[in-house]
Formats: C-alpha cells, sequence, structure tokens
C-alpha cells in the first residue's frame, strides 16, 4: 500500500531553530515530569514489580555497605537469596552501585528509568524519521514521551525501560542498516538487541522481528544467508542473552523455575482472555487508540515502513499468544506497544497536520491556534499526569511498614495476607514473611489445577508462629480463611491497618 | 478543505442506507438492553426527581378511584411532585405520566422515550456532519454519538437531556441549512428548533447561540443584522424560554431560587477547576477525541470552522457561566458529545480523502471495516457490561421497608441516598436532606457561612427521626455524628440503616 504525497514543510518545526526547540521542550517536560514528586515512594505503579528490584538493590548495597547492623543485612540478603532469578540484574546493580556514592535513596532508580525512557525518545525520533515525515517523527515521539501510562510505567523500578531504550536502538540501527548497510550498523543493531534481550527475555520478540525485518527487506533468504554482516547482527542479538541462559540453567540453576507457569494455551479459545487483554493495551493507548494506531498504518509514507510496523506489531502479537496469563493480567508487559503505538499513531498524525498546515495557510490567526492547540495538548496532558502523581502521596506508607516490623520484632516466624506479596513488609518494615496466596493467585492456581483450603492451610502455616493480615479487602475475599483464623486462633496484636493471628495456640487444641 | 463528496468510502447507496440501519437499530437496541432495572445507574438524584415529577403527574391526573394504590399515596405522590422545586418544564415527564396512564406505571418508559430522543438526534446530526464534511464524516461521527458508552448511559437517563440534545441538534442543522439557502422557510425551521430546544432546557443556548454567532460573523455582522430572517431566528429561538421564565419568576414565581448558587466566577481562577472540568470530559468522551475534534473544527473551512469553533465557544461560555456544576456534574457536558462528533468529521473526511489515495483499495475498505466494526462491538460491549454489571431490582424493596418502619408520614431528616429520593419514591417516605460535604462546598464557595450545630437544631425542629443510611457521609461529618450518638437514641437499626429518635432526647 502506498500514499502518493507531496514533499512539504513542517507545520511545527519550520526551521532548524524551531526544530531545536520543539525537541529540546519535548525532551526537557519528558524528563520533567518523570521526576517530578521523585522522593515518593515507588508504590504508584506495580509495587511488587518495583519493591522486587528495590530489594535486590538494597540487598547488593548492604553486602558492602558500612554501618548497617548486621540483623537488617541479614534479612535483606536472606530475602535476596530467596528471591526468584528472572532477568539479570542490570538496573538493580547501577543503583546499588549509586548508593555506594549516595547513600541509599530508592528515588535514585526512577531517575535511571526516566533518562533510559527519554533516551528511548532520541532513538525513537531517529527511527521515525526515516519512516514518516518530520511532523510525523514529532508526533510519535510526543505519544511515545506523554502518554500518561508511558510516563508513570517508564520511571519505575523494573527493567522494562532500560529494555525498551535497547529494543528502539536495536530497530533504529537495523532500520538504518536495511537502508545503508555496513558494518557499523549491523554491529549497532546486533548490539542493541543482544543488549535489549539480556536485559529483559521478552525483548527476543520484537529484536528477531525487527531483524527478520531488516534482512529479509534487503535480502532474499538465500542471500540473507551468506552475508557475514547479517550472521554478525544474530550472534550479537543472541550470544548475551543466551550465555545467560545457559548459566542459569546449567551452572548456577538460578533460572529453572522461570519458565514453568507462564504459558497456557487453552486460554487462546477463551473469548474473554482477549477482551481482557484488549482491556490491559486500552490502559496504554486507550480503546480509540488502539483502533487508530491500527488504522494509522495505512497511511505510512512506504509498503517500507508499512511491513516494518507490521512485523513489530505481529511480533507483539506473537508475544501476547506466547505469555498469555501475563498479557491478559500485567499491563506492563504491553510497554513495547508504545513506541510500536506510537509510529502506527504517527502515520495518521503527520497526515492530519499536513491537512491543517493546508487548511491554516491563509489564515495568521488558525494557524497560531492551531500551534497552541498543540501545546495545549501537551501542556494538559503533562499537568493531568502532574495531579495524578501529587493526589496520591505515599510516604507515610514507611512508617507504617516500620511498625509491623518493629511490632513483630522483625524475627518472627511469620505468614501474612498482605499487599504485595510482602515487599513493602520486607522493605521497609525488615519483616520477613511467608506470603498467604491472595485472590489472584489462588484462581491462577486452580487454573494450574492445585487447590485445597485445608492442605493449603497446613502447608502453609506449618512451622509459623503468627499469621498477620494487613490486606483487609483480600481478607474479605476469602471468607473460608477469615471465618478459620478467627474461629480457631486467639489475637496476639492488633493496630491501626493490621492484625496477628497467634498460630501457637490454638483455640480448640 | 475538499468538496463534499456524494459517495461514501464503501461505495454505492445500498451499503450506506444497510450500514444506517443497522447502526440506529444497534444504537435503539443497547439502550433498551436490561430496560427494567432501576434509574440508578447514572446520577440517579436526577432522574428519580423526574420520575417522582411523573409519578405526581400521573397519579394528579388519575381520578381516585382510578387510583392503583391507596389514597394516602395518591397523595402523597401529587404532593411530592408539587413540592419539586421547578427547574425547566416537565416535558418529558408530563410526555412519560401521559404514557402511564396507557401503559401503567412503569418506570422504565421514560427510558424508551430519552433512548429514541437521542437516536433521532442522530439522524439530524449525520444530515448536520454531511453538510459539514463528507458522507464518510458523518458516518463516523453518528458511530461515536450513538455508541460512545458514556453516551449510550446517559441517554437512556430520565432527564430532559437527551431530548434538549435531540433538538439542539435539530436546531444546528436547520440553522446550518439557513446559512447555506438563506431562506424563509429554513429560519422558520431552525428558529422553532432552536426555541424547542431551549425550552426543553435553557442551557441550550449557549451552543445555539455560539453557533449562530459564528455563522453571523462568518457571514459579516452588518449584513447579518440588516437580514430580517435573522431577527425572526433569534426571536422565535428565544420567545418560548422568555415567555416561560417571565411566567415563572414574575407570576408563579416558581423559578425564582434556580438562578440561586449557580454562578461561581471565583472558581475561573482556580486551577484545580480546569483539571476538574477536563476530568468530567476525560470521562465522557476522552481527551484524544477532544483534541481531534478541535483539529476538524480548525481545518474545516471558513464557515464551517467558524460554526464549529462557535459551538465551542458556546459551550466553553456555558462551563464558565455554571462553573461549578460544570466540573463536578457529568451530565451538564451532555451537549459534547455532539459537538465533538460533529467537529472531528471534517478530519476524519481529510482522511477518507487521504485514504482512497491507498492501494489496494479493496484492502483498505475491508480493514476500515473491520476495525470499525471492532471499535463499536468493543464500545457496545463495555456498555451492556456496564449495563449489566448492576442490578438495582432488589432495592426497591429495601427502601420499602425503611418507609414502613419510619410509619410513611413521620415527619424525618437524614443522612440518605440521592437527598432522600429513593426513600420518598420507593419507601414512601419524605424526609429532609441533612447537608452533604459537597453541600456545604457549594455554600462556603458562595460566601455563605453555615453554622452546622444551629443549623442542625434549627433542622430537627418539628422531627421525629434521623435516618442514615450514608455512613461514610455521616463518618464525613463527625460534629453530627457525635450530636447524634451522643444526644439522641438509637430507634432502629439494621443492614444499611441506622434511625434516631429526635423526640427523646438523652
Amino acid at each position: 500500500m502506498q500514499v502518493t504525497q507531496s514533499p512539504n514543510r513542517s507545520f511545527i518545526a519550520p526551521t532548524r531553530w524551531a526544530l531545536a526547540l520543539v525537541l529540546t521542550l519535548l525532551l526537557g517536560f519528558g524528563l520533567a515530569i518523570r521526576l517530578f514528586d521523585l522522593t515518593d515512594l515507588p508504590l504508584d505503579f506495580h509495587p511488587t514489580r518495583q519493591l522486587f528490584a528495590a530489594l535486590k538493590a538494597r540487598a547488593m548495597y548492604y553486602q558492602t555497605a558500612p554501618g548497617i547492623p548486621d540483623w537488617k543485612r541479614d534479612i535483606t540478603i536472606r530475602q535476596y537469596e530467596t528471591e526468584a532469578t528472572i532477568e539479570p540484574p542490570i538496573l538493580e546493580s547501577l543503583v546499588a552501585a549509586t548508593y555506594r556514592l549516595t547513600g541509599e535513596h530508592l528515588w535514585i532508580a526512577r531517575i535511571y528509568s526516566s533518562i533510559f525512557w527519554i533516551l528511548g525518545g532520541v532513538f525513537l525520533f531517529l527511527l521515525a524519521r526515516d519512516l514518516l515525515s518530520l511532523d510525523g517523527a514529532l508526533v510519535a515521539l510526543a505519544i511515545y514521551l506523554f502518554l500518561p501510562y508511558a510516563v508513570i510505567a517508564s520511571r519505575s523500578f523494573q527493567p522494562d525501560p532500560l529494555m525498551v531504550m535497547l529494543i528502539l536502538l536495536c530497530l533504529w540501527s537495523a532500520v538504518r542498516w536495511n537502508r545503508n548497510g555496513g558494518w557499523g550498523w549491523a554491529v549497532l543493531a546486533g548490539l542493541g538487541g543482544g543488549a535489549a534481550v539480556f536485559v529483559k527475555f521478552t525483548a527476543a520478540f520484537f529484536v528477531a522481528a525487527a531483524l527478520l525485518w531488516a534482512v529479509l527487506d534487503r535480502y532474499s533468504l538465500k542471500q540473507a544467508l551468506t552475508r557475514l554482516q547479517v550472521w554478525g547482527m544474530a550472534l550479537l542479538s543472541i550470544l548475551p542473552a543466551a550465555g545467560y541462559l545457559l548459566y542459569g540453567l546449567y551452572f548456577a540453576d538460578t533460572l529453572g523455575s522461570q519458565f514453568s507457569g507462564r504459558f497456557f494455551p487453552q486460554m487462546w479459545i477463551d473469548p474473554f482472555f482477549y477482551f481482557r487483554w484488549e482491556g490491559k493495551i486500552a490502559l496504554l493507548l486507550g480503546h480509540v487508540g488502539l483502533a487508530l494506531a491500527l488504522l494509522g498504518l495505512m497511511f505510512l509514507r512506504s509498503r517500507r515502513s508499512q511491513n516494518l510496523l507490521l512485523t513489530l506489531w505481529a511480533a507483539y502479537f506473537i508475544f501476547g499468544m506466547v505469555f498469555d496469563f501475563h498479557i491478559s493480567s500485567h499491563d506492563y508487559y504491553s510497554l513495547p506497544l508504545i513506541p510500536i503505538g506510537a509510529l502506527s499513531l504517527a502515520g495518521m498524525g503527520q497526515e492530519m497536520l499536513r491537512g491543517l498546515a493546508e487548511a491554516v495557510s491563509g489564515s495568521g490567526w488558525r494557524r497560531a491556534a492551531a500551534h497552541l492547540l498543540l501545546l495545549f495538548v501537551v501542556v494538559m496532558t503533562v499537568w493531568d499526569v502532574r495531579v495524578q502523581m501529587k493526589s496520591v502521596d505515599y510516604r507515610p506508607q514507611e512508617a507504617y511498614w516500620a511498625s509491623i516490623g518493629q511490632a513483630l520484632d522483625h524475627s518472627a516466624s511469620v505468614i501474612a495476607l498482605t499487599q504485595d506479596y510482602g515487599y513493602p513488609l520486607v522493605y521497609w518494615g525488615f519483616q520477613k514473611a511467608s506470603i498467604w496466596p491472595d485472590y489472584g493467585d489462588l484462581q491462577y492456581r486452580d487454573r494450574a489445577g492445585k487447590s485445597d483450603f485445608a492442605s493449603r492451610f497446613q502447608n502453609l502455616t506449618r512451622k509459623k508462629a503468627y499469621f498477620l493480615v494487613t490486606d483487609f479487602n483480600e481478607f474479605q475475599y476469602q471468607p473460608e480463611l477469615k471465618d478459620y483464623l478467627y474461629g480457631q486462633y486467639p489475637i496476639y496484636l492488633q493496630g491501626e491497618g493490621f492484625v496477628v493471628f497467634d498460630l501457637t495456640h490454638p483455640l480448640t487444641p | 478543505m475538499m468538496e463534499n463528496k456524494k459517495v461514501w468510502f464503501f461505495g454505492n447507496r445500498i451499503s450506506l442506507l444497510i450500514t444506517l440501519a443497522i447502526v440506529f437499530v444497534a444504537a435503539i437496541g443497547i439502550r433498551l438492553y436490561d430496560l427494567t432495572d432501576m434509574p440508578l445507574d447514572f446520577n440517579a438524584n436526577r432522574q428519580l426527581f423526574s420520575a417522582l415529577k411523573a409519578r405526581g403527574m400521573y397519579y394528579a391526573m388519575l381520578p381516585a378511584s382510578a387510583a392503583d394504590v391507596p389514597q394516602w399515596q395518591r397523595e402523597m405522590a401529587i404532593s411530592q411532585w408539587k413540592s419539586m422545586a421547578t427547574i425547566e418544564p416537565p416535558v418529558t415527564e408530563t410526555l412519560v405520566a401521559l404514557s402511564y396512564r396507557v401503559f401503567g406505571l412503569h418506570l422504565w418508559l421514560s427510558r424508551i422515550y430519552t433512548s429514541f430522543f437521542w437516536v433521532l438526534g442522530g439522524i439530524f446530526l449525520f444530515l448536520l456532519a454531511k453538510e459539514i464534511s463528507s458522507l464518510d464524516g458523518a458516518v463516523v461521527a453518528l458511530l461515536f454519538y450513538l455508541f460512545l458508552p458514556f453516551g449510550i448511559i446517559a441517554s437512556r437517563s430520565f432527564q430532559p437531556d437527551p431530548l434538549m440534545v435531540f433538538l439542539m441538534i435539530a436546531g444546528l442543522w436547520a440553522m446550518y441549512r439557513w446559512r447555506s439557502s438563506g431562506t424563509w422557510k429554513w429560519a422558520l425551521t431552525a428558529g422553532l428548533l432552536n426555541g424547542a430546544a431551549i425550552f426543553v432546557k435553557n442551557v441550550a443556548v449557549f451552543p445555539l447561540l455560539g453557533a449562530a454567532v459564528g455563522l453571523v460573523l462568518e457571514r459579516g455582522l452588518r449584513e447579518s443584522i440588516k437580514d430580517r430572517q435573522t431577527w425572526i431566528l433569534a426571536i422565535l429561538s428565544a420567545l418560548p424560554v422568555g415567555l416561560y421564565t417571565l411566567y415563572g419568576v414574575l407570576i408563579s414565581g416558581s423559578l425564582a431560587s434556580q438562578f440561586n448558587l449557580r454562578f461561581f466566577p471565583d472558581l475561573w481562577k482556580d486551577g484545580g477547576f480546569y483539571i476538574r472540568w477536563k476530568g468530567q470530559l476525560d470521562g465522557i468522551t476522552g481527551f484524544g477525541p477532544i483534541v481531534l475534534a478541535l483539529i476538524g473544527a480548525l481545518l474545516a473551512g471558513k464557515r464551517k470552522s467558524a460554526f464549529l469553533l462557535g459551538l465551542w465557544a458556546g459551550y466553553l461560555v456555558f462551563g464558565m457561566t455554571f462553573a461549578y456544576h460544570i466540573s463536578t456534574h457529568d451530565y451538564y457536558s451532555l451537549p459534547v458529545i455532539p459537538i465533538v462528533a460533529l467537529s472531528f468529521s471534517p478530519l476524519v473526511a481529510l482522511l477518507a480523502d487521504r485514504l482512497e489515495q491507498v492501494q489496494p483499495a479493496w484492502l483498505v475498505r475491508t480493514s476500515l471495516a473491520v476495525f470499525t466494526i471492532l471499535v463499536c462491538g468493543v464500545y457496545l460491549w463495555y456498555a451492556r457490561v456496564d449495563l449489566a454489571r448492576s442490578d438495582y431490582r432488589e432495592d426497591p424493596q429495601f427502601w420499602w421497608k425503611l418507609g414502613e418502619k419510619l410509619g410513611h408520614t413521620n415527619p424525618a431528616i437524614g443522612l440518605t441516598q440521592d437527598y432522600g429520593a429513593r426513600l420518598a419514591y420507593w419507601g414512601w417516605q419524605d424526609i429532609s436532606s441533612w447537608y452533604y460535604s459537597g453541600d456545604l462546598n457549594i455554600r462556603d464557595l458562595a460566601g455563605i457561612n453555615v453554622n452546622l450545630s444551629d443549623r442542625f437544631a434549627d433542622q430537627i425542629k418539628g422531627k421525629k427521626f434521623f435516618v442514615v443510611t450514608q455512613m461514610s457521609k455521616l463518618d464525613s461529618q463527625p460534629e453530627i455524628k457525635a450530636t447524634l450518638y451522643n444526644h439522641y437514641p438509637i430507634y432502629d437499626q439494621g443492614n444499611g440503616y441506622l434511625i434516631f429518635d429526635l423526640t427523646h432526647p438523652k
């Protein structure tokens, strides 16, 4: 499919100076909004995932940090050792290294993630310049930077912002290699792709798609197999993650359990899976945004651009089908869709801006109104996110969890029905606890065919002295547990927002 | 801007007619889904206000012997109707009351009326969007107007707004036709339709006046003023509501209090006001469609832009005038749905025009059709889920029982849902509503200082009970909560209610 188009001047940035100004404003605003409310606790977006990374970073730091009480160091390191290894803790290492210079400040992670996302924006802009008009590229960048979901998600302490940045580096380099050839671009594409997959395995879908497109758009399969650059790209993109995987599976044995409980093909025939998935995408782009993004593919300048974007959409689809449970329950799994969606939407955006430029060309006030409108959109979006961030203050949670940890004396043998898999409790309360599964987990386990309250209770509370409840919503969802605890065990202590049952002295022995 | 096309993206006229037929049937279908559920799904207070009026009118029309309820209920229904504040002429309520006479008292009859009004509005919206964009733009505008989830839920509600929106769109269409043709026929039609819209709910004047000003300025102020048609149109637009207001304010006095607590210019200086207003719009159409609509309005072409930007200016002035309500009551922004739909139709026309250059055409058309069906399907599905999720059919039973406990006729005051409207409608128990915290805020904004304890003492005079069914609202007023618990015994309590006996203070 091809749109015939006449070359025209940029409406948003008609001169180089204007372009420099617009880019500075976009990237500057993009960074500023991410650093707003910097020191609030990372509970605004998937706290479990963020605190998982925070605990790892702290444990790395405590291993060598001076002046940490031994009991704190022990709890932290023991917790770290029990944590699953999902991907190499690159961001965590970086944050821990920074702690050594600055002291432990959880918000440092936010700075790193935000900068990664902004750098990703630079690569996205460069990539979009190859696929779209200048206006289209600026629209893509603005969407990528200011989509409200993206702002919140991209400041979170998890590997995804870094992964997205590296995917974009790989994508841009692959597009450049596809156009110009040369070892430089091939190596950059391979390294970017390899680093992305190393940071998080799920990047493999997007990296593979980008490289496959770049190769097969340039060569036939037969030709491609004879090109050294192709082999170079492939090796560079595979080697780091493959090495880590082999080491984790066969030497360190840290990755053995990471491939179970992720793939549920029976969900493919459940229509609600697709609705849930669409619902997650709608959190990122909106229902209309998703539809417009797909429609936007038709407005792309060239067949080449369209094929690339279609390949990336296909990669996202395959990724979602493979990680079907997670894609339909964890919105951040769809984070790589943001740049893909931004590029797709920008196809339509550039046509819109061209129409707008034509329509307002004869009228100064309408041209000014159009520019003001575009500025208004960015400012309002940023302001809205700012309000969202400012409306919640999680800082008091630190003292709350610390008080529970203190009440339990940090060392007791505890099982807990608590928020975010007990990570806030262990992070701020220095209180390790086994976790009683929440309702969602129970459903997840049921799906995998594991169930039965009595045996579950017996298994999970074995050798535990206390049952802590802080998540009372969950408690309501599990009436069997609630009745059992209140019926069988005395209350050991309770306070504002928590209750502890004494499992060592049952009411009816 | 390109000239309007006579064909649409998918080719022939038959395919267009079939599409429109399917669209209208689906639009009515989704609105009549879950028809008999209670009208508590959307601004229950406003809906029950109309329901109480319609019921009172119905019993007033019936001779006592023909009423299907005891005499005391009939009298109470009529008294409830007569004691309700008059905001606008009860047009929908009268229609519903008349229908009760034919079909019996079924609250859901109102849903059929308002749904049809909204869908009828869709016909005029389509015709108008076709004028200002193209057939493609008109179809997309219509889909947006009919299938926006908020619009689906809001347009089934028992309030004058769906009828107002329908008449407003018809008036806008006629005005635009008048500007194009310059004939007396269209000037009179536009005047009558505008007059009807403003009569049904006077806030329709803002967008209508805005669009009219846009057209007048685009034509030239002097030329427009010299044209007698302009004056007739303006007079016909203003006359019905003018007469009604004069009658209500000067003769019957029923409208005298309706202009209090509505105008808060202080809010204009408060940044939070604009954020809350935007928040309301986010919930109604989303911010994205509004941006697209404003782009569409700018690129539409001279007259069309003037018309559309006039509409937006009217809405803006409306919002600034009713600053408190626009930022707290979502249904105040209902007219923004057709405004957005109309405004982005020129943009759709532009994009459809660009898409026509894309090859292969069959693939583009197929993709477009699939996307459109999917988007509409998702919207319909979400609206259906929204409607199916809540079932309010059990609520009347609760309120009836509570009314029985209170004795139906004993004087009471309280904190109950929707200012006591549920208790009044299903419980047959009138109560004075104690302030919600929002009521105190609005008085604070208006500079009215309410001394809570004095006010409380004043309000409970002559009352037998203080009823609470909204515990959280009582919690948010600790002073009143403490007064009640410390000074009055509990008369009765149960699941979801608490009654204090005011006649035997401790």
